[in-house]
Order: C-alpha cells, then structure tokens, then sequence
C-alpha cells in the first residue's frame, strides 16, 4: 500500500508544465502519419511498404504522446497540427511496446507555436461519460463514450497486463491513440476497439511508464511471470492444510515466459501480495479502485527488479517470500511473442530455407499451423534449448529433389550439432563430418533425416537465390 | 428325337433359372437400425436411427457386406432380391480396419436357391465393372457400370487411421451402394465402400485380395485384423542421400525414416535408414512403390497381405551391404483411440467428474471447431504417442469430459476437456490406472493434477456421496463403464 500512496505522490510532480488551462483539443491533438516497413513472415526476405495513421496529444515540452501499436518497423513520422495540411518530420523519442506508450518529438519550432499540453488526469473516473476527441478531415471530431469499468487487461502489444479502462462509444474505426478526457484532463488513449467498446489505455499507468523511463536505471515494466488457479474450492485449501474458506489461489506453473521460476513453486497457495490479501478469484481490494485482479500489483505501483512481498501457504504453514519483479523480455521465451522493428530471421541453404519459431510466425500461419508447431510454441522449455528452429519450407531445385514437399518442421540437429537457432545452423553447416550435411528433425515429425551434398551446397544456393529473385542468403540476428 | 414332356420340363426350368440367375439374385438389402454413444457423457446414447446398405451371399451361408454398414447395431433386418419378407441377421465378423464384415441370418429359408457368389481376382485397370445394390431413392436394386480408373492404397474411412489397397472405379457407388458387390466375369471384384468428397464420377471398392485376408483371417473364429510393420517408409530419391548410404543412382529402394512404437520386434530387426530394397520379393522402387498385378502401388500393399504374427521376407540395404530379414508383422491395437472406434467408451464419476479416454471419437463429438477447444497438449497427447516410446504408445490418456455439478463440486476451478495426469500421486495413463488409484486412496482427498499443471481437490468421502447422488439424478446406469 505504501508503494501505491507514493506512486500518486511521484505522478503529481510530473504533472505537465502547462499548469491548469482548460482543455481545447484544436491546440494539443495531432494527427501523426506513420511509414513503415512490415515483414511477410511466410517469405521472410519480402519487405513491403504501409502506412498508419494515428493521434498523439502534447504532455509537456518536446513530447508528444502515442500508442505504441503501429509504429513497430517506421522509418518516417510525419505530424500534422491545428486540421493545417503541412506536416512536421517527427522522431521517436522513445517506444516501450510492452507498455504500448510512445513519445515522439518534432525538432521544428514552428511546430510548437500556440501549441499546448494538457496534463494527464491523477485517477481513473470509473463510472460517468468521458470525451473522445481525432482529427478527421482538417476538423476536431468529439464522441462521447461512457465508462463500462476498470479492470486488470492484457496491454495489445505484449504480454504484460496493467489497468485498462473500458468504455462504449459510437465512435468508428477507433484504437489508434484517439485521446480521451475528462473534462480537461488526459484519461488515456485508445488502445483497441471492437463494436463499439473501446479498451483504453489509462493515463495513470502511461504515467508510470513515463515515470519508470525518466529513472537513470530505467527498469522497465514487470511480469508476475506465474500462472494459478482459483482457491475457491475448498477441499483444495484443506487438502493443502489449509482450514479457511475464499481465501488466495494456488500456483500451476512459474516461469510462464522463462522470465523467473524459482521463488514461487506450484502448489503454493498465495494468500497476500504485496501486503494486500489476496481472495480466492485472484482479487485484492485496491484502495483507489477497488477490487482488481492481483496481476495489476505488478504494474501499479512497481518497476522491475523491485521486490514484492508474497504470504504463500507452503507446506502446511504461512510463510514469507520476496518476489523479485522480473522485467518483460520476449526474448527470455523459448518462443518469443513478439518481434518489434526487427526484420525476421531468415536462412537459405540449398533451397531449405531456416526461420527461428517465433509469434509472429505463428500469427502468419493463423490457424493453419501444423499440430506439431502448435504444441512446441506453447511449450515453456524444450530440454535445454533455448531457441526452436523450422524448416519452413523448401525451394524446389536438383540439389534438394526428394525434399521439395517438407514444410514447418522443427529441426533437432544438424551434422550432430543440436539446433537452437539461426546462428547454430549456419555453425553446423560450416563443419560437416563429411561430404554430407545430415539434418536431423524433432522425433514426432513426419520425416527424420534428410542428407545434402555439403560440397555443393553453396553453388547451389547462389542458384537457387538467383532463380528465385532472394536477395540474400540470410537474415541473422546480430550479437 | 424329340425329349419325352417330363424332360423337357426339367430342362426348361433350368434354362429359366439360369437365364434369369445373375448376380442379384445373391445380392441382399440390409436394414441396420443403431444406436450410438455419447462420447462426452459416456452412459448416453444417442435416439435410434436406422440406415440401409447391401451386401451379398458368400460360401457357408453368410452375407459378406461393410463393417460400416452394420456398425452399432441394434436390430439387423435383411432382405432377399425381390423378396418382401424380412429376416433377422447378425454380425458373426466384423474388421472394422478393413470395413468388412460377414453376418449369419438363423432362418435357414433365407438362402434356399439363392447361391453364393464366387471371389474372382483383381481387375484390370481399364477394365469394366459393374456394381449391384440398393442405393438410397428406391427399393429395387441398382446397376451401375463403369472402367476401374486406378488401384491404390487409399485410407479406410472407418477406421480412418489405416491405408489398404482400393479400386476406383468410375461407375456410380452411392449410400446405400456399401456392401454391395462389384462383378467381373460373374465373380466378385469388390465389394463398395466409399467415395471421397470432391472427386466427381469416382467410386471405391474393395478389392479381392483384402476380402480374402479377412475370410482367411476369421477361419480360426477370431478376427484379428492387418498387421503392419511400424516403419514409416519414404523416397530416396535425392543423389546425395543415396551415396551417403552407399546406394547407385538408381531407382531401386525407398529409405526406413523411423521405427513407430509399439512394435519390438520390428525395433530389434530394422534400424533407421536401413533401405527397402525388396519386400515378399518385389523390388521395391526409390518412391516406396512395387510393381503389383501390372500396377504401381505402394510397397505396404505387401505388408497388407500377411496375417497377423505371420513374417514377411524382406531385403533391406545397410552399412553398405544387402540383408535378408524375416520380419514378423503384428496388429497394433495401441492405437485405436486414434482412429473411429465402434464400442461405447470407458467412463468412471468421481464425486461427479466423468473421465474418460481421450480420443478422436471425442475430440469429433465437440463439434466442427473442436481444434479452438483443446489444447495444443491435448491433441499431442492423442496422436504423437506413438513416437516417443513403447510406454508412450499403449498410454491412453484420460481425459476430464464433464463435471455434472454438485454442491460438493461446484467449485472445481479445473475445466472439462482438461488431461488428467495424477491422482494423488499416482500416475494416471489409462482407466485402469485411474480405477486403481480411486481404489487404493486412503485419506480424506482426491488430489488430481492434470496436464495444464493445474491441481485440484475433492473431498473423497463427500464425493462419493455425491456421485451416489447424482447418478440416481441424472439415471447414470452405473458409476463406471470400463
């Protein structure tokens, strides 16, 4: 509680410079035009072009406040101010897409003449009407939306979770950062929308963002990186040792995004966090906002690295344990969920062409995704692997005849070498036993082994990249 | 010399009988009037439904039709050719993996004068057939004729996890159709069984070679069914893989990728990339393929032909010399929750969760997007079983169908269609294992753990009573159905 009470205490002191004036949308929204590259990860070599348009609104001087959702891949921010047609080059200051927050800045100061900031509202209204204000067409548009309620949501743009404000509004193709007020204060941005219910980002937790960003370590955003179940039934409380009713809920698995897995164990039954108790759905009661899923604890009032204190009941008694908030980290996942303004991993060899598993990948393939792939993308650890590898898929020449139909299968070793990554099978490649390259798939697949001639593998990949049109072999990620 | 009257009657009864006697006169309509589980709630059966099929009189006074044709079962009604008369039949054989089955009428009547139909061999490619049954839309029996288009092996719809040699044929083979014989020269080519969504003027008929195998295989009063060899077969076609295993460039073997389990014997005798160069001494070609009666097949077409724990003579390719193995080949009923199973499923409710095997009857009974509600580790757990080891093979996992709700339950936070793996500690991989456990628990909980990680508990005292209960609520013949 006393984190949370000097969290308030931080975000009145980064209240914007421009004090209290009232709100006029015309001198603080902006209409941001992104460009941008984005990857066909099913041909992961193809590079097209889109672009996106959103809002942003000023929060102080310099800084220009956005979603993070569509910038992933930009090249060219470009603003335009007032409904005027001339744009203004923006950069990026700073992006964090796991907190789905983005500052941008326009170095131009004919960009900020008559501009205002608007300052971010200090608590989240929960019932009542807010306004949601976009550029449309050189002109402000305004909708009403009214609060549905606040809960603890899953952020668009990772797996992190934090408070999320939903609302209804009749307001069409929302979600793209289109501001929302309270009176004169910043509620938040649209994060989402679907029919019409908007989820929206609120500005207390952008305040934390911006807060944990200005920090000299920047710590980032944490992950109770643990999964449980409800402790309503109470014959799984007594059959702990526990003699009370609705009360915490029990641990299934830790480590859920290979961020932390020591500290909590399954089968713990976590009775308090952070010093608030925890009832049987997972809910404590907030002193501002009432009852909330515990996730939330993670992102209210903490940063990363910080410790939380838990009362689990563990062994037929309560006992204290401090919960090191890990900091989200796609990366730290055997299969990484996301992957922001990186080109994807690619690797031709022989016409076989190697991608790391990963969500994007995943998403490509929609629901087509063999039985196989889908089960190892769920998998939290693979033995000691840290990285999956598929064959994607084969570009039919001479040198691979008899292989030209393997598609999606998960590669286990290669000349003897196991495979956890791009970089493993341009290392195996390099250092056959042979004149043969033996590649060896995960045992469930429906082939095993396949064998190339090792001399003839790079000829026949300059070939085959020229046949078709690749402009490079691979795509590796760099270290 | 003109034949006395009397004679001449004789004769010319027997020119009548036999210029009228064609096939049909052995070809039956067959009435099947079933009932089907419920594979969620194990103890439910599904309304009576009936359906029709054909089929036709074989030696020993049977009637020779498709399994799918007499499958669930609850009353079996058969009609002659032209005859309004119905008479009681039942199943004496069924191969459900080969979809044929053979049925016993007990009223001898039934096959006065009508003879049996005689097998003949495979037809000819090109070849004319023509078909004889009782087709929905009418309740004469129908002709169709047509080419044979193509022999291959084709999967078997019913059991829909094994592959045998089929004819295609382009003469019409409609519902109804099924169990009805085709006919070549007078004698039985096939018998009809299946067609395949998206092929247009294409019919599939069982050939004479896989009637047989069944015949010979019930002589001894019990059906086993088509052994295989657990090796998964592919090409060897690429010239770098040929000369890493020392083989000439040519077109001869295909190339042993894996071992399947359960099948030891096949474990102890073959090794991976051992190369198939000949199989019950047909040369096997680089794509898996024999040349079999004139046709290109694939080589399991032999291994089709062996009966169960028989041996089949095979040459096989390894470190660079040619063996000669004898291999036995056994049925594997491991895997028959992976594929359409025709017995109701096994439950037992425990304080009013029903368990169950999982299973592709399962998975199929939660409707045409089952794949959106299990898991990614529920569908592995059913079909990749059979690659990991011997254990993993004969393991049936159990599965948590429902939870009919009771005070005492109500609050179980786990959701059906979730895997149980443990019941208080012990290891649950199949519905006797989980019958032992309930049998053995002596403390006051049920303590489950399933496959998600997920833990939960009943309080075991209050759940059997609870179960009492709610059998006598919801008519639940009995707690458990193994």
């Amino acid at each position: 509680m006393k984190h949370i009470a000097g969290f308030i205490i931080f975000c009145i002191a980064l209240l914007p410079l421009a004090g209290a004036a009232s709100l006029n949308p015309e001198t603080s929204l902006v209409e941001i035009e992104v460009t941008k590259k984005v990857y066909d990860y099913q041909m992961p070599w193809i590079i097209r072009n889109d672009q996106v348009r959103k809002n942003g609104i000023l929060i102080g001087p310099h800084r220009i406040l956005t979603t993070a959702d569509g910038l992933s891949g930009q090249y060219l921010c470009r603003i335009k101010k007032g409904g005027e047609s001339r744009q203004y080059t923006a950069q990026l200051v700073w992006i964090d897409y796991y907190a789905n927050v983005a500052v941008l800045d326009v170095a131009e100061p004919a960009f900020w003449a008559g501009m205002q900031p608007v300052s971010l509202a200090q608590t989240i209204p929960q019932s009542g009407e807010l306004q949601i204000y976009r550029w449309r067409a050189g002109r402000i548009e305004e909708r009403a939306a009214e609060i549905i309620r606040l809960f603890s949501g899953t952020s668009k743009m990772s797996y992190v979770r934090h408070l999320v404000l939903a609302a209804s509004s009749t307001i069409e193709s929302a979600g793209w950062s289109e501001v929302v007020f309270d009176g004169d204060h910043l509620v938040g941005l649209t994060a989402s929308a679907a029919e019409d219910k908007l989820r929206i980002l609120p500005a207390e937790f952008i305040a934390k963002v911006i807060e944990l960003r200005g920090r000299e370590d920047n710590p980032g955003l944490g992950y109770f990186d643990f999964d449980y179940i409800s402790g309503k039934n109470p014959a799984l409380l007594a059959s702990k040792g526990l003699d009370q009713r609705d009360v915490g809920v029990v641990v299934t698995e830790v480590g859920t995004q290979g961020l932390v897995d020591e500290v909590l164990q399954i089968g713990d039954i976590i009775l308090e966090v952070d010093g608030f108790p925890i009832d049987s759905e997972g809910k404590y009661v907030d002193p501002d906002y009432g009852r909330l899923a515990l996730s939330s604890l993670a992102t209210r009032g903490h940063g990363a690295s910080e410790s939380i204190p838990f009362q689990v009941w563990r062994a037929g008694k309560a006992q204290r344990v401090d919960y090191t908030l890990p900091r989200a980290d796609f990366d730290q996942d055997l299969i990484p969920e996301q992957r922001y303004d990186q080109p994807p991993e690619y690797l031709v060899a022989g016409g076989l062409v190697f991608q790391p598993l990963n969500g994007p990948l995943l998403q490509a393939l929609g629901k087509n995704k063999p039985p196989l792939i889908d089960y190892y993308s769920q998998q939290k650890t693979v033995g000691d692997r840290d990285g999956l590898v598929v064959l994607s898929g084969v570009l039919p020449d001479d040198y691979n005849i008899g292989y030209e139909d393997l598609r999606y299968v998960l590669v286990d070793e290669i000349n003897g070498q196991a495979i956890n990554s791009l970089n493993d099978v341009a290392a195996a490649l390099k250092a056959p036993a042979d004149e043969f390259h033996r590649i060896r798939f995960m045992p469930e697949e429906g082939v095993q082994h396949i064998v190339l001639d090792a001399p003839a593998m790079q000829s026949a990949t300059a070939r085959i990249l020229q046949n078709y049109r690749i402009p490079s072999e691979s795509q590796l990620k760099a270290f | 010399m003109r034949p006395s009257a009397p004679i001449f009657f004789v004769l010319s009864v027997l020119l009548s009988k036999f210029a009228f006697a064609g096939p049909e006169q052995s070809v039956v309509q067959i009435t099947n009037y079933t009932q089907q589980p419920d594979w969620v709630e194990p103890w439910r059966f599904s309304p009576v439904s009936g359906g029709m099929g054909s089929g036709f009189v074989i030696d020993g006074q049977r009637i020779m039709t498709n399994a799918h044709v007499v499958s669930w079962s609850k009353q079996l009604i058969v009609f002659r050719y032209q005859d309004p008369k119905p008479y009681q039949a039942t199943v004496e054989f069924i191969g459900h993996d080969c979809d044929l089955a053979v049925l016993r009428v007990a009223d001898p009547a039934f096959f006065e004068g009508v003879p049996a139909l005689q097998m003949g061999d495979l037809p000819a490619v090109r070849s004319m057939v023509t078909t004889y049954g009782y087709p929905a839309g009418g309740r004469q029996i129908s002709y169709t004729s047509g080419v044979v288009s193509r022999i291959e092996i084709q999967r078997y719809v019913q059991p829909n996890n094994r592959q045998l040699l089929a004819v295609q044929t382009d003469a019409a083979i409609n519902p109804g159709n099924s169990g009805g014989p085709v006919i070549q020269n007078g004698k039985v080519a096939g018998v009809s069984f299946q067609g395949q969504p998206g092929l247009e003027n294409a019919g599939f008929f069982i050939p004479p070679s896989i009637i047989r195998h069944f015949l010979a295989d019930i002589e001894d009063q019990t059906y086993d069914g088509f052994p295989a060899a657990g090796i998964g077969i592919v090409n060897l076609t690429n010239p770098a893989f040929r000369r890493a295993l020392g083989l000439p460039l040519n077109n001869v073997g295909a190339r042993i990728d894996f071992l399947f389990h359960p099948y030891p014997q096949t474990h102890q005798l073959i090794q991976e990339n051992d190369v198939l160069l000949e199989v019950a001494g047909y040369e096997v070609g680089s794509d898996g393929t024999v040349i079999y009666h004139g046709n290109r097949v694939h080589c399991a077409v032999l291994f089709s032909e062996v009966q169960h724990g028989e041996s089949i003579p095979l040459k096989v390719w390894r470190s660079g010399a040619a063996l000669d193995i004898e291999l036995p080949l056994f049925v594997n009923r491991e895997d028959r929750t992976v594929g359409n199973q025709y017995e109701p499923p096994p439950y037992i409710i425990v304080g009013g969760l029903v368990f169950t095997e999982l299973s592709s009857n399962y998975l199929g009974s939660l409707g045409r997007n089952w794949r959106d509600k299990v898991s990614a580790e529920t569908l592995y757990a059913l079909i990749f079983r059979n690659r990991l080891s011997e254990e993993d093979a004969r393991a049936k996992p159990v599965v948590l169908s429902k939870i009919l709700k009771h005070p005492k339950n109500v609050d179980f936070a786990v959701g059906s269609r979730s895997i149980l793996t443990e019941l208080n500690g012990q290891q649950i991989s199949s519905m006797e294992d989980l019958r032992v456990a309930i049998e053995s628990a002596s403390d006051d909980f049920y303590r489950f753990r399933f496959l998600s990680g997920e833990q939960e508990a009943l309080n075991r005292s209050e759940a059997l009573a609870a179960e009492q209960q709610l059998i006598q609520q919801y008519n639940i013949p009995s707690v458990q159905r193994l």
